[in-house]
């Protein structure tokens, strides 16, 4: 008879016990989902459950509306409450870019489609995309949100992003200040309080990056904190935080580059394509004597830029230019090309 | 061994009310297990498992307002479960070849939910161990979640009855005392999927 192996706890059991201690250890320990899989997927569903509570407090109120009433009035409050029930989402963005990228359509199953420029997005689709893959989208509100490679993200409302992977990056332009969009992510959310950011979830932390402005990060347990521009906030799922310095011109931020959506250069004055630039890029626009800005706000642009990258096409069009660009000191300064 | 219904129906009204508290003890409780009823089903991938049992969960709220507490809450989940992993299998061709397991099976589906005793047959031999393992991983997954993991806890991690109480958050006597209806409820449980005494089913796993 061989000796088997006892279970732990079995010792101090009766004989019954020890011989169903024996069938649990035999089996084994059941496998747990990672951690960061477990965090990714609470703020998912409980997402769903947030949205489900405020449908349902809705409803309450339009119920009570209604009961105080005339039947005329109910009529009217279930009608004005119809959009509140519709199944599909409303359209909350549309594609300007993408490269690489799919959906899942809210609500129809697994099945990813292909994402092409001009497609209509609804709450509650899910966005990814490849490695090496990217998307540009603008929010209803004029807010633009660019979407990194290897990443998953569920429009959950029109001012409720949820990213489960990767990194999202906000651009909220003109709409600055108006703009509401909160960024969801495992163990805090992101609202900002200025203009353009990226969330990027890793292994362990969130990590996130203020290129202007400030945003506000509230953890899911904890008191709210502020990033600066040019801070990077990196950020724990028990709330420690590191900060450091990030410039506008970074290397962290060239996908947000690549991945910008196109700027519709024909009949734009070349000044204005280069404040888009410099925009995008980082770096202030600096021309380096009157002459230079003289040139620029003149030439007016012809044609399509459109599959370039920023920094491919800025020189594309300034080689059919009197002009040039180098980068110098955080600007992006536009001088006379040399002449042979 | 029967979930405790009442209990179930006021978490969920609770989380209706919008208990973020519920909320949480809600997603605790069924996360875990729901991952483990999807990733043998879906070929062992965890990323498909990950996306099916998070999409079941997202639809469990959706239609939170109509559970009517008829059968336990982790079983109602598991039937939107499976209908999830139907569709993840038909949009993603790669997991056609999918195993049926042995817990599909339909006399086994029904013993495990509804706990009535199958026709007696020797699973071990049927199936092998790993295969029964997973059975008895099962069962424990259909059990209240803390008598799952009580159990685990005590008998393959070896924690004392004080470590015990500490995860749970409650005393040792509370521990104790739950430990000791983890057992009775484990022991019917198993005994009646089986339709075999836990000695029989150790010497089985054993051999």
């Amino acid at each position: 008879m061989t000796q088997r192996e006892q279970a732990p706890g079995a010792a101090e059991a009766g004989s019954e016990d020890a011989d169903m201690a024996r069938v649990l250890l035999a089996a084994g320990q059941r496998p747990q989902p990672p951690a960061e899989m477990t965090r990714a997927v609470h703020a998912a569903v409980r997402e769903e459950w947030r949205l489900l509570v405020e449908k349902r407090s809705r409803q309450r109120r339009w119920a009570a509306f209604a009961a105080a009433a005339s039947v005329a009035a109910l009529a009217l409050a279930l009608w004005a409450a119809g959009p509140l029930r519709a199944a599909p989402g409303p359209a909350v963005a549309s594609v300007v870019r993408a490269n690489g990228a799919t959906v899942r359509v809210a609500g129809i199953g697994f099945r990813r489609h292909a994402v092409r420029e001009g497609r209509a997005l609804h709450s509650g689709d899910v966005l990814a995309t490849d490695r090496g893959g990217h998307m540009a989208l603008a929010l209803a509100d004029g807010t633009s949100v660019r979407i990194d490679s290897d990443t998953q993200a569920e429009l959950a409302a029109a001012d409720r992003i949820v990213l489960s992977r990767g990194a999202l990056y906000v651009d909220a332009g003109s709409s600055g200040g108006q703009s509401r969009l909160e960024i969801g992510t495992p163990f805090l959310s992101v609202r900002h309080l200025g203009t353009r950011y990226e969330v990027r979830i890793l292994p362990k932390q969130v990590q996130v990056s203020v290129r202007d402005g400030r945003v506000r990060v509230q953890p899911a347990t904890g008191h709210a904190l502020e990033g600066d521009a040019g801070e990077r906030l990196l950020i724990s799922g028990s709330g420690e935080v590191e900060r450091s310095q990030v410039a506008p011109y970074d290397s962290q931020w060239s996908w947000t580059a690549q991945a910008a959506p196109p700027f519709e250069i024909d009949g734009q004055p070349l000044a204005a394509y280069l404040e888009w630039a410099g925009h995008e890029l980082g770096r202030p626009v600096v021309f380096s004597s009157p002459q230079a800005r003289a040139t620029a706000e003149h030439v007016l642009l012809s044609g399509s830029a459109s599959g370039l990258t920023v920094t491919e096409a800025l020189t594309a069009v300034l080689s059919t230019t009197s002009l040039r660009s180098r980068e110098r000191d955080g600007a992006l300064v536009i001088e006379a090309a040399a002449t042979h | 061994m029967e979930p405790d219904l009442t209990s179930e129906r006021q978490l969920v009204r609770r989380m209706l009310a919008g208990d973020e508290r519920a909320f949480d003890v809600f997603f605790n409780a069924h996360f875990a297990r729901l991952y483990r009823f999807a990733l043998p089903r879906l070929g062992g991938d965890v990323e498909a498992a990950r996306e099916v049992a998070q999409s079941a969960l997202c639809k469990a709220m959706r239609k939170l307002a109509g559970f009517r507490g008829e059968a336990a809450l982790f079983t109602w989940i598991c039937q939107i479960c499976r209908r999830e992993i139907v569709d993840y299998l038909r949009a993603n061709r790669r997991h056609r070849e999918h195993l049926v397991l042995i817990d599909d099976r339909p006399e086994l589906r029904a013993a495990i939910e509804a706990l009535e005793a199958p026709e007696e047959y020797d699973l071990v031999r049927s199936h092998g161990r790993t295969e029964v393992g997973r059975l008895v991983q099962s069962v424990l997954d259909r059990l209240p979640a803390r008598y799952g993991d009580a159990l685990e806890w005590k008998y393959v991690e070896g924690h004392s009855v004080e470590e015990i109480g500490q995860r749970l958050g409650i005393g040792f006597t509370a521990a104790q005392s739950l430990l000791a209806r983890a057992r009775v409820a484990f022991r019917e449980a198993i005994e009646t999927v089986f339709g075999a005494e836990a000695a029989d089913i150790a010497r089985g796993l054993e051999r």
